[in-house]
């Protein structure tokens, strides 16, 4: 796991000297004792992680601990390096409903959020030019986006 | 740093899809301000590892793609795609590969002609703002390279030259929990808390660069207006209110 980590998007996890930098900077912990990236951390460096690794989900990606650890180890990163692995590697259980959502939405209309109803015709109001992927566009992206996802994920995806 | 021709803009889903109002605020004010720009057409999702983490084959092919459709530097009016979009420049050019168009957030090409901004203020606003700073802008700053991590002030003078007042908060660079998974109590009491500190400070509306921000802080303020700093350019330089979504949210 750890290895893992760091080759997706944690490079300098080893440096971490266990300061507490992350977690007293926290935007999450402050509000939930169950999100402590320094305890995070110390399990993916030293233990099995398996069970611990989907509360890299609760992450606000503020970038807090980022900005202010004294290692360079970028607590945010080691957590969206683990959320990478989950998303490519677990069942999607493990995969918060709306980020499935949205990458759902990415294969079907190439974006994260699609429209609301009416879109179409309060941007003609507004005198704003057309916002779609063509049917060429959207194949282009379908086959850059989904090699990466875990079989589960895609066939998810491709039944929807 | 700033962008040296046409700027490319990089809409990204949230401000076309859901603030299309906003889309319009963002255009007229470059237009009002002699910035020139072409729509980065084609261009599709940034894959923000922020919200979906490091797939780093699918993201960084999806922004490579985006990347060879830029007519310029981009210019992004969502944060959240600045930052993915800066990364993922960063990660293909170390690893190899071509110098790639540059990446600008929408405060950085309004920053580029500040001066202009003062002069062409139709209406100034004197409005008392309190400002969401979007994470994703400011940190890590030392990527970012936007502003002052724990104490900015590039959103502050872009409200000033508009006649705002800007309105300190305690904690003036706390997160909104926008980017936490939906159904989580903390995003919610996040966004309650930056509502509340608004409030107290008696600010008129709450404004932001980020739309994950205005998105969520929209979704739970009841009676505080919350605006995208393009939305206040452009009332200030002459919008038609109801275009640009603010007709009956001001005072």
């Amino acid at each position: 796991m750890r290895d893992e980590l760091i080759e997706n998007g944690a490079p300098n996890l080893t440096r971490c000297i266990q300061c507490g930098t992350c977690t007293a900077s926290c935007t999450v912990f402050e509000l939930d004792r169950s999100y402590n990236p320094r305890r995070l951390i110390q399990v993916f460096l030293v233990d099995d992680a398996s069970s611990e690794i989907p509360k890299a989900w609760l992450c606000s990606t503020c970038g807090v601990c980022t900005e202010r650890c004294p290692k360079e180890v970028w607590p945010m990163d080691v957590m969206l390096s683990a959320r990478g692995l989950l998303v490519r590697s677990r069942p999607p259980k493990d995969m918060p409903k709306d980020r499935l959502r949205s990458l759902i939405s990415i294969s079907r209309s190439g974006f994260a959020y699609g429209k609301k109803s009416g879109l179409k015709a309060r941007r003609l109001t507004l005198k704003l030019p057309e916002f779609d992927l063509d049917k060429s566009q959207l194949e282009q992206v379908r086959e850059l986006l989904m090699p990466s996802f875990g079989k589960k994920l895609k066939r998810q995806v491709d039944e929807v | 740093m700033r962008c040296d021709g046409l700027y490319s803009l990089f809409l990204g889903c949230i401000v076309p899809n859901l603030f299309p109002e906003v889309e319009r605020a963002v255009r007229d004010t470059l237009s009002k301000l002699d910035v020139e720009y072409s729509d980065a057409r084609g261009t599709a999702c940034c894959l923000p590892p922020a919200l979906f983490g490091f797939n780093k084959d699918a993201w960084l092919k999806m922004n490579l793609r985006n990347f060879g459709l830029a007519k310029g530097d981009f210019l992004t009016v969502c944060d959240e795609c600045f930052a993915s979009l800066q990364d993922a420049r960063a990660s293909i050019e170390r690893e190899g590969g071509k110098a790639l168009p540059n990446v600008f957030p929408f405060v950085m090409a309004l920053k580029g002609v500040e001066g202009a901004i003062e002069d062409r203020v139709k209406d100034p606003l004197n409005l008392r703002c309190a400002v969401q700073h979007s994470c994703h802008l400011l940190r890590p700053s030392s990527v970012r390279k936007v502003d002052d991590p724990e104490s900015p002030r590039l959103v502050k003078s872009l409200l000033e030259a508009l006649g705002c007042e800007y309105v300190a908060q305690e904690d003036e660079v706390g997160c909104c929990g926008g980017s936490i998974c939906a159904g989580s109590e903390i995003s919610s009491k996040l966004a309650i808390r930056r509502i509340r500190g608004a409030e107290d400070a008696r600010a008129d509306l709450i404004v932001t660069t980020c739309p994950h921000c205005l998105r969520h802080l929209g979704a739970h303020s009841k009676a505080m207006p919350v605006l995208h700093l393009a939305q206040l350019h452009a009332l200030a330089l002459g919008s038609n209110p109801s275009e640009i979504g603010t007709k009956g949210v001001l005072r």
